[in-house]
């Protein structure tokens, strides 16, 4: 019975991902989570494990060819002589957090509905929705298709866009906004300045003015948070209409942080010599309004809410500040802030703090990187586990490196090894 | 060589100095214009044809001669003798023949094949004799208005063995018209001798078989020509009808200047450069002592010089703008629409809503009449006519022999004469022997000669009542495809009525469909205003608002998407109708907005799929509409085959309710 290895979805947002490397060929025997191939998406490059043991009969796509999630990448057991793709699938996969074999159990949908012809390009969209998709700049992921074959229909659209939890696409373009990328010729230009920019650039001179920046960043296993999301992705963007970010999970852990370290939640003006500590966190989301700007909304009086409450919180607030559709109370009052960098897959940021907060905390990318794990017994291993940075641009003002790192490793602390399975349930 | 002697005789002997040197000078001038024409076509420097008359200049300039300046001529290819002895100059046959801006076909048709309707010459065609059965129509508007005016239907030999020239002349017997049909026999049609052309030794020996008097004339005898042509106009324009002129004559070169002529021998040749028709006209002239052989001479020159002057100019004059190459497709119309004014309503079916719409039509202006086969007394084959011949008369409700091609040419005729002809066809299956009219003549006179053709061709289209392939068409798509023809196909009374007035006040051909299965349909009755109304030409309409699918569709399958909708609203979908009501010219934004709004299009046609509307609409908005489509296009159309007789094969080949229901439900 043949096997077909299809293109994981290797991140929330990934739609496609690049063949860097075939580490198989045509002839070879794989076992199972013997790695395949090397891929890489606009979040990750990493090492495919094969989901099948087998013999690999064909390579179904090229090193250096781009290819969406879920297109056919290799052959096992295929009949060398007939290219015709046994339809059946593999029942033995049971185990879900891997995220490799969430993918096969699309694979199961897919293969059983349509011909091989199909499946190099899984997700057919039509024009309407295609144009909507991209004018309005939605995640097509967030979307439950209703047409013959699950298709998004132009209903879906709106009824989605109805709903009012709007997630927008960040950084992945629809095939038809990049060929018309690619094809424009970008036009020199002279513009004036929008208010919205003026605002920016005036609050960060002043801020770089104002305080005496210092970044300091520590490294953070996410594994922790990783098994809890994935094991819940499905079931609570069912139950809520948005998916589960790293985001509110660092932003609880940081809530939990700042409470120990009151001094990082304050504000300190020298003119006046007053030194405010604050009673209440209102947390600040610096949140990128697709390119064209920068906003932090404010999450009032964040503190008291659950994982959860944040989470919605946090797509509730973002889409606001989208869609335009904010007050004043939104968007000021903050009194310590997180710039989501990690969302655009940085690797390590500086961040400018948000006046009047004293420090910003950068999350930055979550990747699969080799960690020695040291036993109980003392021994040691190599295990892949979902890593990655968070960097605190801190005011030496107003306190110093001693506290700046007992704050961050708190956090870090709260995200290795807290126990929210509870909240999620 | 010995030249045969002519005489002056009855009309010509009645001819002054003067008119005699005007006919010589249009027989030189042609002459020596097509000399110099086929010297610069065989030499490269013209493109495109030229059809020498030479050699038959005395009919040319002797039919135009025995004509009155009033009369209309309709001819062909060989007829720019004629053209120039009715007054159109050598700078328009200049232009005419560069293909330039300012010639009277300006540059969309070449060489001698126009025509200057105001000057007397109607628009030249290739097919031949096209120009017959429209020059018998504007005999028919004199008729009808007592103007006095002959036409003239002239053609070669050859043509005559067309079902054109037949149904021309034997229309013009039957109404008793004043037209006067000339044969040019010049012994050959292109490479054809006269005995692979007819059965009968002569051209006029048809004219029994059509009841009209006919004679045999010397074609190149000048004042034989001149006397016979006006003798026979001249008992046309008294009523006596029509006649027949076979006037013998030989081309002294090929049929074009590509054409070497092998296929003469030099026997024949010899015999009829003997009566070269000019210089027996000449002789007759230097006899008489009116001229002198200088004068000849000098005018020669003369006329060699301003030719070439003439063409040197013509060459430098403004070509064509590509630009326009779309412009004059169709005359604007100057006169507002026509709204519905009067409070007054009765209840009427489909075609009781046309009838009383010609009937207001006639009565509004006596330039608007009717033909077709059994109209009159009969009142019709479907009875659109009924009351009609009663109260107008047979010279506005015109019972036409069983010739659509002539009859509908006979329109065009008409129309260029001042009329708002409205032709019957019995049923629009027999379109097809009428195309090359509608086509031909009435699609591209104003593109060609600037002169608009205001008419109308209706009758019934479509399926379902068990007529058979032959009686059950739906033309539309056929009809849509040839550019500079209007198609409306109204789906109600009201828009039947409507659409029927704006369709005679349209100063364009209008081709006008009535659905057969609607006339008595009795739940398609509605109150329609009385007097006039119209709705414009152009505009489709929104027969019932949705959001989800929109059917497009027109004329009998109005009422079926209706049916669908309802059927289809129960699973919740909502279809949004929209009858187009016109065909051509489509209006785009109706079907574009709709689409936009429901993102799905289903269209319906009862007309066969291939090649079809339903293939234009569903090009249009993918080309159009792309972005606001969720499915693929649907077409709900029979299949392609002929409209078959036996009850189930007819019922399974009209689109029903269901198919449209299942094909919707597919989608979804
Ligand atoms: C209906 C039609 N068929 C064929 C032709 C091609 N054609 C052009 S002229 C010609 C010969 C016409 O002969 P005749 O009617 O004797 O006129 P002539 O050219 O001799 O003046 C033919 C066959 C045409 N123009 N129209
Ligand atoms: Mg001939």
């Amino acid at each position: 019975m043949s096997e077909i290895v299809t293109m994981p979805q290797l991140g929330e947002t990934v739609t496609e991902g690049t063949i860097l490397r075939w580490l198989v060929a045509v002839g070879d025997e794989v076992k199972e989570d013997d790695p395949i191939l090397e891929i890489s998406t606009d979040k990750v490059d990493t090492e495919v494990p094969s989901p099948f043991s087998g013999k690999v009969t064909s390579l179904l796509v090229e090193e250096g060819e781009t290819v969406e999630v879920g297109a056919s990448l290799l052959e096992l057991n295929g009949d060398a002589s007939s290219s015709v793709v046994d339809e059946k699938i593999p029942n033995d996969i049971d185990s879900f957090d891997e995220p490799t074999q969430e993918i096969v159990e699309e694979i199961k949908v897919e293969e059983s509905a349509s011909s091989p012809v199909i499946k190099s390009s899984n997700i057919k969209l039509s024009p309407v929705v295609r144009k909507i998709v991209s004018e309005n700049n939605l995640d097509l992921a967030q979307i439950t298709g209703t047409g013959s074959d699950g298709r998004i229909t132009r209903k879906d659209v709106e009824a989605y866009m109805a709903s009012g939890n709007v997630a927008k696409k960040q950084s992945i373009d629809t095939a038809v906004q990049k060929e018309v990328k690619q094809k424009e010729q970008p036009k020199a230009t002279t513009g004036e300045i929008s208010r919205l920019r003026r605002r920016i650039a005036e609050n960060m001179v002043m801020s770089k003015q104002t305080s005496a920046h210092v970044m300091t960043s520590v490294e953070v296993d996410y594994e922790n948070v990783e098994m809890l999301r994935s094991k819940h992705k499905k079931s609570f963007k069912e139950d809520n209409g948005f998916s589960l970010t790293y985001l509110p999970f660092i932003s609880l852990a940081t809530i939990y942080a700042l409470r120990e370290h009151p001094v990082v939640n304050s504000s300190f003006d020298l003119d006046k010599e007053i030194h405010s500590i604050h009673s209440h966190i209102n947390l600040g989301i610096a949140v990128d309004l697709n390119q064209e700007g920068l906003l932090v909304g404010t999450m009032r009086e964040a503190d008291s809410f659950s994982l959860k409450g944040l989470a919605r919180k946090i797509s509730d607030t973002s889409i606001k500040l989208r869609e335009g559709s904010y007050e004043l109370d939104d968007v000021s009052g903050s009194t310590f802030t997180i710039s989501n960098n990690g969302s655009f897959n940085s690797f390590l940021t500086s961040p400018i703090i948000n006046q009047p907060n004293v420090a910003i905390l950068s999350t930055e990318s979550v990747k699969k990187r080799p960690v020695v794990i040291e036993a109980q017994d003392g021994t040691d291993s190599i295990a892949i586990r979902h890593t990655g940075l968070l960097s605190l641009t801190w005011d030496h003002r107003v306190f110093d490196g001693s506290i700046a790192l007992l704050f961050l490793n708190s956090i870090k602390e709260k995200l290795e090894n807290s126990d929210w399975s509870q909240e999620l349930a | 060589m010995q030249i045969e002697k002519i005489t002056r005789q009855g009309y010509a002997a009645t001819l002054s100095k003067e008119v005699l040197w005007d006919i010589y000078k249009s027989m030189k001038t042609q002459r020596l214009l097509e000399d110099r024409l086929l010297k610069m076509y065989k030499g490269g420097q013209l493109s495109g044809a030229v059809y020498p008359g030479i050699g038959q200049e005395a009919c040319m300039a002797g039919i135009a001669a025995g004509m009155d300046s009033k009369d209309i001529f309709g001819g062909t290819h060989r007829d720019l003798g004629v053209q120039i002895k009715k007054g159109v100059t050598l700078k328009e046959i200049a232009l005419n023949f560069f293909g330039k801006n300012d010639g009277p076909s300006k540059g969309r048709d070449g060489n001698s094949h126009f025509g200057v309707v105001d000057k007397g010459t109607l628009m030249v065609v290739s097919p031949l004799p096209d120009s017959a059965p429209v020059a018998v129509g504007w005999a028919l508007a004199s008729q009808q208005s007592g103007t006095g005016v002959v036409a003239v239907a002239n053609c070669g030999e050859g043509a005559t063995a067309t079902g054109t020239w037949h149904e021309s002349v034997n229309m013009a017997a039957v109404l008793n018209l004043p037209v006067v049909f000339t044969v040019q026999n010049n012994q050959f049609a292109y490479s054809s001798p006269n005995d692979t052309e007819f059965g009968t030794p002569n051209v006029a020996d048809r004219a029994a078989g059509y009841g009209i008097p006919a004679r045999i004339i010397d074609g190149n005898d000048i004042y034989e020509v001149i006397d016979a042509i006006h003798e026979s106009c001249e008992n046309a324009r008294n009523g006596n009808g029509p006649s027949l002129i076979e006037l013998v004559t030989f081309r002294h070169y090929g049929h074009a200047g590509h054409d070497p002529a092998e296929y003469v021998n030099d026997e024949v040749r010899e015999f009829w450069m003997k009566r070269d028709p000019i210089a027996r006209f000449e002789d007759a002239l230097l006899q008489e002592g009116l001229f002198t052989t200088e004068q000849f001479v000098s005018l020669s020159e003369e006329l060699e010089a301003e030719i070439k002057e003439t063409i040197d100019w013509a060459k430098n004059q403004d070509d064509p703008d590509p630009k326009n190459e779309e412009s004059d497709m169709f005359a604007d119309r100057t006169t507002p629409l026509i709204e519905n004014s009067e409070n007054n309503k009765e209840t009427m079916n489909f075609i009781e809503a046309i009838t009383n719409g010609l009937d207001e039509l006639m009565d509004n202006d006596e330039n608007v009449f009717m033909m077709g086969e059994d109209i009159g007394v009969f009142e019709g084959a479907f009875k659109a006519t009924k009351g009609l011949f009663n109260k107008y008369g047979p010279f506005r409700v015109i019972d036409t022999s069983i010739s659509e091609g002539g009859f509908t040419g006979a329109a065009v005729g008409a129309a260029l004469a001042g009329k708002k002809p409205i032709v019957e066809l019995q049923f629009y299956d027999f379109v097809y022997p009428a195309l090359d009219q509608i086509t031909t003549e009435a699609a591209k006179y104003n593109w060609k000669a600037g002169k608009p053709v205001p008419m109308v061709v209706r009758g019934p289209t479509g399926a379902g009542t068990r007529s058979g392939p032959f009686h059950s068409i739906s033309p539309e798509s056929l009809l849509a495809h040839h550019p500079g023809i209007k198609v409306v196909a109204p789906s109600n009374p009201y828009d039947a009525k409507g659409l029927l007035i704006a369709a005679v006040n349209d100063p364009n051909p209008v081709m006008y469909l009535e659905h057969k299965k609607l006339y008595r349909k009795p739940d398609l009755k509605m109150e329609v205003p009385l007097g006039l109304y119209e709705v414009e030409i152009g505009k489709g309409k929104i027969v019932k608002e949705g959001s989800d699918l929109t059917i497009v569709t027109w004329s009998g399958m109005v009422s079926v998407a209706e049916q669908a909708a309802q059927e289809l609203s129960k699973d919740g979908l909502s279809v949004e109708i929209i009858d187009i009501r016109t065909i051509v010219p489509l209006d785009e934004e109706i079907i574009l907005n709709s689409v936009e709004k429901t993102s799905n299009l289903c269209i319906l046609q009862e007309d066969v799929p291939f090649s079809s509307i339903a293939s234009e609409i569903s090009s249009l908005v993918a080309e159009k509409g792309f972005w606001s489509l969720d499915n693929p296009i649907i077409k709900v159309t029979p299949p392609n085959t002929h409209i078959p007789f036996a009850p189930v094969l007819e019922d399974a080949f009209i689109p029903s309710v269901e198919k449209v229901i299942k094909a919707v439900k597919e989608l979804q």
